[in-house]
């Protein structure tokens, strides 16, 4: 088959040469009129450029010269190039993608996203471990600086005494708290939290809330739980393996900044797992019987918070569910199983001074 | 039997005949499958697109041919995460960790911002060299053939500056990079010349600089007197959140939107000087180019352009590409002489792997 009606453009110039091509059974010849053969592509480094279905116009182009193309109109011809190398009308997608392939890519791709869920997981614990004690404790100081930078820290004597005692009460004899330090900022939400470098955060809004030192201790026991079992660090180390991997899947690396530091911002509070939130449970109430003070404060104080609950209506119920914290019923039901309390945690005056810790 | 020298009394055509019938199908299989696979179908969904847009434009009759790969970019991507992104986050979690006063934190935030600055203009030009590499008409390849660092670091300046004269010196700054990033471009062996300065385009520039002023100044009174209305406002069973809530809700409707709205109108406004006259500042060969822009049809292709994009959450921005392509191409006129066989290949090297930096700032404007 041959064609008079083509043209080449060389790939040297941007030239339009007009040719007559050639097809044979194993090649594409192209030929200037009546001269001998310029070119000769071979059937099987042929490249189909346009399958000239839309204008009718049929590009081709070879590995053997990348930039070369020829260009024909010839309906005829195209039909006996269809037919001489079907294959090359065979889109590029399903010439690479055979069941065969497809099936082992798949299986491969399962393999590696089990290994990357254990590896991730193991490492994040491994990482803790790893990272150095001061600088926990600087992480824990820079997030609370961003956290409650503007919030007062306070001091008051009596008070500092009182959380002092406090502290002693409640960690009792266990190791594992050692060096953990409590400090009260004046703010009004009703929440306490853990840190990175074995630091509790009280908010004052807590000491105005509780209605005993036993319902604060049990407050603080799950909080060293956190501590004891390394949390807040976890937390801090599965988001930033986060926000790398977002960076990975969306492209945008110019917000990485930005979200590093939302590290310190709302997601670190609902980074804890249900599990997690469980364990500082269980490790809250073996501790309050250890010492004595038992889980009957704790039981009360998420008791009263349940009832608030109640009375919230429908959307505080949605944010229950949708909470990271095990339900405050269970909770204080948890806690009333095992309450055995042969101590008090503050006497009346140490608690009067510790509510007061932050008026001068 | 060749045609050597195309000289034409009448101008060159320029057509773009792409179309949304003939681009949904597209779309909306790299949509799907960009989802499926967690975005990581962009590279090859980009490099689909661009095929599509190029095949589409023709000049002097004969189609521009993408011969990019989904895979080269990819690679370049993998390339910039791990020589860039990766080491980055890990130096400033690093320095978090080690500060608690956060002064040295917050000066390494500043230096990262200027290397990001820094590498905006470094990324655009390597994408423009990756993509005019990879474009071929009539067997002729392009490329840039000038220093990406020297943009960039030029890049890096003009933005100080412009920050510093409050906007003044725009029109100098978009007119000098506009010069390297055309003059630097290479189609074979040869260059497109830029002849002209920025000084045409002060006189509508101060115009909109004006109308800018003026409507921030604008939006700002009215904001003013939004928060003053609702504090005086009866203060009955509102609590904070409501209150943010409804006074957020009036400042999106009554502020934002008309003053995005008059923003575009006034961008569109000197946009239309600029393009129209950067377009008759370029000479190639013995052609020459005319674009016809008026301030209301480019405020009709940016505004769409925008509302577009964030309507379809950015899954239907190659639509936003093909009505640019369309608009640029159905309004430029070429007129003057071509010699086809004097444009010869050039001998250059070209990159190997694809615009990694710029897909990671997010510049894949093409």
């Amino acid at each position: 088959m041959t064609t008079q009606n083509a043209f080449l453009f060389d790939g040297k110039t941007a030239a339009r040469q007009s040719v007559q091509i050639r097809l044979t059974a194993t090649s594409v010849e192209i030929a200037r009129h009546t001269s001998p053969v310029l070119i000769e592509w071979e059937l099987h480094s042929l490249r189909l450029i346009d399958d000239g279905l839309t204008d009718g116009t049929l590009r081709l182009g070879s590995s053997a010269s990348p930039n070369a193309r020829i260009v024909t109109e010839d309906p005829a011809f195209r039909a006996d190039l269809r037919q001489t190398a079907p294959q090359l009308f065979v889109p590029p997608f399903r010439r690479l993608v055979t069941q065969r392939k497809a099936t082992v890519l798949a299986l491969v791709a399962a393999l590696l996203a089990t290994i990357l869920y254990f590896a991730t997981t193991s490492f994040t614990q491994t990482i803790v471990w790893i990272v150095p004690a001061e600088w926990q404790s600087a992480l824990g100081d820079t997030l609370r600086d961003r956290l409650f930078g503007e919030n007062r820290h306070c001091t008051s004597p009596a008070g500092t005494a009182a959380l002092g005692a406090l502290k002693i009460a409640v960690v009792g004899q266990r190791s594992e708290l050692s060096n953990v330090s409590i400090l009260v900022l004046d703010a009004p939400t009703i929440n306490a939290f853990a840190l990175p470098g074995r630091q509790i955060v009280v908010l004052r809004g807590l000491l105005d809330d509780a209605n005993s030192a036993d319902e604060l201790a049990g407050v603080l026991a799950h909080e060293l739980g956190h501590v004891a079992y390394h949390h807040p660090m976890e937390a801090i180390v599965r988001l930033t393996g986060l926000t790398v991997l977002s960076a990975v899947f969306t492209g945008d690396s110019s917000s990485v900044a930005d979200r590093l530091v939302e590290i310190g911002g709302v997601l670190y509070f609902l980074s804890y797992r249900r599990g997690q939130e469980t364990v500082a449970d269980n490790y809250a109430h073996d501790l309050l019987n250890e010492t004595g003070i038992g889980s009957a404060g704790m039981a009360r104080f998420f008791g009263r918070r349940d009832k608030d609950r109640a009375e919230g209506g429908w959307i505080k119920t949605i944010e229950a569910y949708a909470s990271t914290h095990p339900a405050a019923a269970e909770r204080a039901a948890k806690a009333q199983q095992s309450a055995v309390s042969t101590r008090l945690a503050l006497d009346q005056q140490q608690w009067s001074a510790l509510k007061a810790i932050c008026t001068n | 039997m060749s045609d050597t020298t195309l000289v034409s009394p009448q101008p060159l055509d320029v057509k773009h005949s792409g179309g949304f019938d003939t681009l949904w199908p597209l779309v909306l299989k790299n949509a799907l499958l960009t989802i499926l696979t967690l975005t990581f179908y962009r590279f090859w969904a980009r490099t689909h697109v661009r095929r599509y847009l190029w095949r589409h434009t023709r000049f002097l009759d004969e189609p521009f041919e993408y011969t990019g790969t989904g895979k080269e970019l990819f690679l370049g991507f993998l390339l910039v995460l791990f020589v860039f992104i990766i080491p980055v986050v890990a130096l400033q979690l690093v320095v978090s960790l080690m500060s608690s006063t956060g002064w040295s934190s917050q000066f390494l935030d500043g230096f990262i911002g200027i290397v990001i600055l820094f590498l905006f203009g470094f990324a655009g030009y390597r994408a423009q060299r990756y993509r005019l590499s990879r474009t071929l008409w009539r067997g002729i390849r392009g490329s840039m053939d000038g220093s990406a660092a020297i943009y960039g670091l030029l890049y890096l300046g003009f933005t100080i500056l412009n920050a510093v004269t409050l906007g003044l010196t725009y029109p100098i700054s978009r007119f000098a990079l506009f010069r390297i990033r055309v003059s630097d471009i290479t189609i074979g062996d040869g260059s497109p010349r830029v002849s002209g300065g920025f000084g045409a385009l002060y006189p509508r520039f101060l115009l909109a600089w004006l109308l800018i002023i003026l409507l921030l100044g604008g939006a700002l009174a009215l904001f003013f007197m939004l928060i003053m209305a609702s504090a005086a406002e009866p203060v009955q069973e509102m609590t904070a959140q409501t209150y943010v809530a409804a006074l957020f809700s009036r400042t999106v409707l009554l502020i934002m939107v008309p003053v995005s709205i008059v923003y575009f109108l006034i961008l569109s406004f000197y946009r239309a000087r600029e393009y129209g006259w950067m377009a008759s500042c370029i000479q190639y060969q013995g052609l020459r180019f005319a674009l016809e822009t008026s301030t209301v049809s480019l405020f009709s292709l940016l505004f769409g352009n925008f509302l577009i994009t964030i309507a379809t959450l950015g899954l239907g921005y190659p639509f936003a590409q093909l009505r640019a392509a369309r608009y640029f191409c159905n309004r430029l006129t070429v007129v003057g002489s071509l010699d086809v066989e004097a444009i010869r290949q050039s001998a250059a090297k070209q990159p190997a792997i694809g615009e990694g930096l710029a897909d990671a700032f997010d510049l894949g404007a093409v």
